[in-house]
């Protein structure tokens, strides 16, 4: 483990940003293409889809943040990520 | 990173906890402030006090006889009862261009105290959103998302780390090395009330989720907030369209008549406040609510009544196991259940959630600083521990004056309320300056000393506002006033037994020596 500032292998640090970003911005977007594919499949009341689904963001969120940065392979996290999202946004527009 | 799973999460945990810690400390200190909001804000307002308490009636009649006097054309009034935790009478109405205004009213006279305070609603504006405007600033709110998120991470990667849990919970070895201590200190503060952090994170990110995840929203409503809220909890009083016209001039059926009716259904004392919708015309609605401080939850009763004949309308009846669950865990996360000793645990819990973040970035340092390679390093980490001392003893200033401030400022000051956020900004920034120039063996020395000085000046300038001094509140059971004051002394001796009793050692380098996880 690197102390701060030492210099440290450059596919290392590579790696360190991109699942920084990933989580950051495709924790939130990955969560949220979910969510927005749950609320409509589910069959529910409106009121209640939304707050069912908003409370279950707040479980898979941390779930996706752990994984993002256990993930074995950054590049494959990545793929599952994109293909995760994709899959979202077509049952969403299937359901909407 | 990769590969080992306790290993990427004990990565994780270190550097979250270093670039997102500031924050959830911030928003832990400012949450243990917001339990007692109310009672801050009575505190904050000298004029309330020294009456003796009023029948709910007579409160009643009271802001009814304000509102007729002073917005006879609005088309929205709402009055709040005086209740235990903050003895005052509310009322709010809208004014011609839909605004809301608001007075606190003294519930005998009618008198306005016309006093500008944050009062202890600053500590919430500043936990839930770093006192930045919702719509015009967003950032506060996205910074609290993401050092929820990061607090959410912290306990998770936290309990992968301590795999013997268990044992930690009893673990601590005050006279092992120092480095030790900091790691037994950290641990016991951090295993021993993790469901609590856990579940007010959580319950945080619920009560807000309409803000922090709006995904749903956008599926179902088109995005259309209003509407949603509406459907949810059937917001009568503002479920008629805004063009749509008031009624002609009729005369109403008495309020107190109506708030009765519904205390005979709800039980007696049972309701908390009462909205009424085109009050004087003929298309008058009156919804009363039922208070919310007797169960676990943020979702309420109420019943509306046709302002012109008292006939009921409808009632709140909307119950799905959803919004029961929802209702729940928001109650959970603002403790206005369970009376004064729970919101005590909250309190003492949320600082022992603020130390346990406070411990862990000062363990970071003491772990690493030692065996920096470089002077940039070392640089680095001197930085880091600065500013760790000004967010973490610089808070407790910052916030110690604030209330003095509440206390100093003139009354009749312009703008008064933007001074208070000023001092507090302005000492906290102070802090930041002291911890920039002082050597480092007196920082924490020096600004525990400052917030134990403030802490304890708060209830002395009580002292010189008449009616206000401790001796007097607690003669005349001004309860309330008295154990803020009180708590400000506790809370400063504390800080004062803190600062006698902190040591900073500056560390051996040895650089040779490898540096673990």
């Amino acid at each position: 483990m690197p102390s701060l500032l030492q210099p440290i292998d450059r596919r290392r640090a590579f790696d360190i940003a991109v699942r920084c970003l990933t989580a950051i911005f495709g924790g939130y977007f990955v969560t949220y293409a979910a969510m927005f594919a749950l609320a409509r499949l589910l069959p529910l009341t409106r009121a209640d889809a939304v707050l069912l689904t908003s409370m279950l963001a707040f479980l898979l969120a941390p779930a996706l943040l752990v994984w993002i940065f256990a993930a074995r392979s950054t590049g494959r996290m990545l793929v599952l990520l994109a293909l995760g999202t994709g899959l979202c946004a077509a049952v969403a527009a299937w359901a909407g | 990173m990769g590969g080992n799973f306790r290993k990427s999460m004990a990565w994780v945990h270190t550097w979250i906890g270093l670039f997102l810690g500031w924050f959830a400390f911030l928003i832990f200190f400012t949450g243990a402030l917001s339990v007692f909001h109310d009672e801050l804000n009575y505190w904050a307002r000298p004029s309330l006090h020294g009456q003796a308490p009023v029948s709910r009636v007579q409160a009643l009649r009271t802001g009814e006889a304000f509102l007729r006097e002073h917005a006879p054309d609005s088309r929205m009034w709402r009055v709040v009862y005086p209740n235990e935790r903050y003895p005052a009478l509310m009322v709010s109405w809208e004014d011609a261009e839909g605004k809301t205004e608001q007075a606190v009213l003294d519930p005998r006279s009618g008198k306005v105290d016309a006093l500008e305070t944050e009062g202890g609603s600053f500590f919430v504006r500043m936990h839930f959103r770093l006192h930045l405007d919702r719509t015009k600033q967003p950032i506060g709110v996205w910074i609290v998302v993401a050092a929820s998120m990061a607090m959410l991470l912290a306990c998770i990667s936290g309990i992968v780390i301590h795999a013997r849990i268990i044992k930690d919970l009893f673990l601590f070895r005050p006279k092992a090395g120092k480095q030790r201590r900091w790691l037994d200190a950290h641990n016991l503060l951090g295993v021993l009330p993790l469901p609590f952090y856990l579940i007010i994170t959580f319950t945080g990110l619920v009560a807000y989720y309409y803000v922090y995840m709006p995904a749903p929203i956008h599926a179902l409503y088109e995005g259309d907030e209003k509407q949603f809220r509406s459907d949810v909890v059937q917001l009568q009083y503002r479920d008629y369209a805004p063009d749509n016209p008031p009624g002609r001039r009729a005369e109403n059926y008495p309020l107190a008549k109506l708030v009765e009716r519904a205390e005979a259904m709800f039980g007696p004392d049972s309701t908390n406040y009462f909205y009424v919708r085109d009050p004087g015309r003929d298309n008058a609605v009156v919804e009363v609510w039922r208070r919310r401080d007797d169960g676990i939850r943020q979702q309420v009763h109420r019943i509306a009544y046709d302002g012109v004949t008292g006939e009921t309308l409808r009632m709140f009846t909307r119950r799905s196991p959803v919004l029961e669950t929802q209702s729940f865990l928001s109650g959970l996360h603002f403790a206005e259940f369970g009376g004064s000793a729970l919101r005590w645990l909250y309190v003492i819990a949320a600082m022992m959630g603020a130390a346990v973040i406070a411990t862990g970035t000062e363990l970071f340092i003491i772990k690493r600083k030692s065996k920096a390679a470089s002077d940039r390093g070392r640089y680095a980490y001197a930085m880091i521990e600065r500013v760790n001392v000004a967010v973490v003893a610089g808070l407790a200033v910052a916030s110690a004056a604030f209330l003095c401030g509440m206390r100093l400022l003139p009354a009749a000051m312009a703008d008064r309320k933007w001074w208070e956020v000023f001092v507090f900004l302005a000492v906290w920034l102070a802090a930041f300056v002291h911890a920039g120039i002082r050597p480092m063996d007196r920082l924490w020395r020096e600004q525990l000393a400052a917030g134990a000085f403030f802490a304890v000046l708060a209830p002395l300038m009580s002292l010189l506002t008449p009616g206000l001094a401790l001796p007097h509140t607690i003669r005349n059971g001004d309860s309330v006033t008295a154990i803020v004051d009180i708590a400000c002394i506790v809370w400063g001796a504390l800080l004062a037994v803190l600062a006698a009793r902190v040591k900073w050692q500056p560390v051996r380098h040895s650089p040779a020596r490898a540096v673990e996880a």
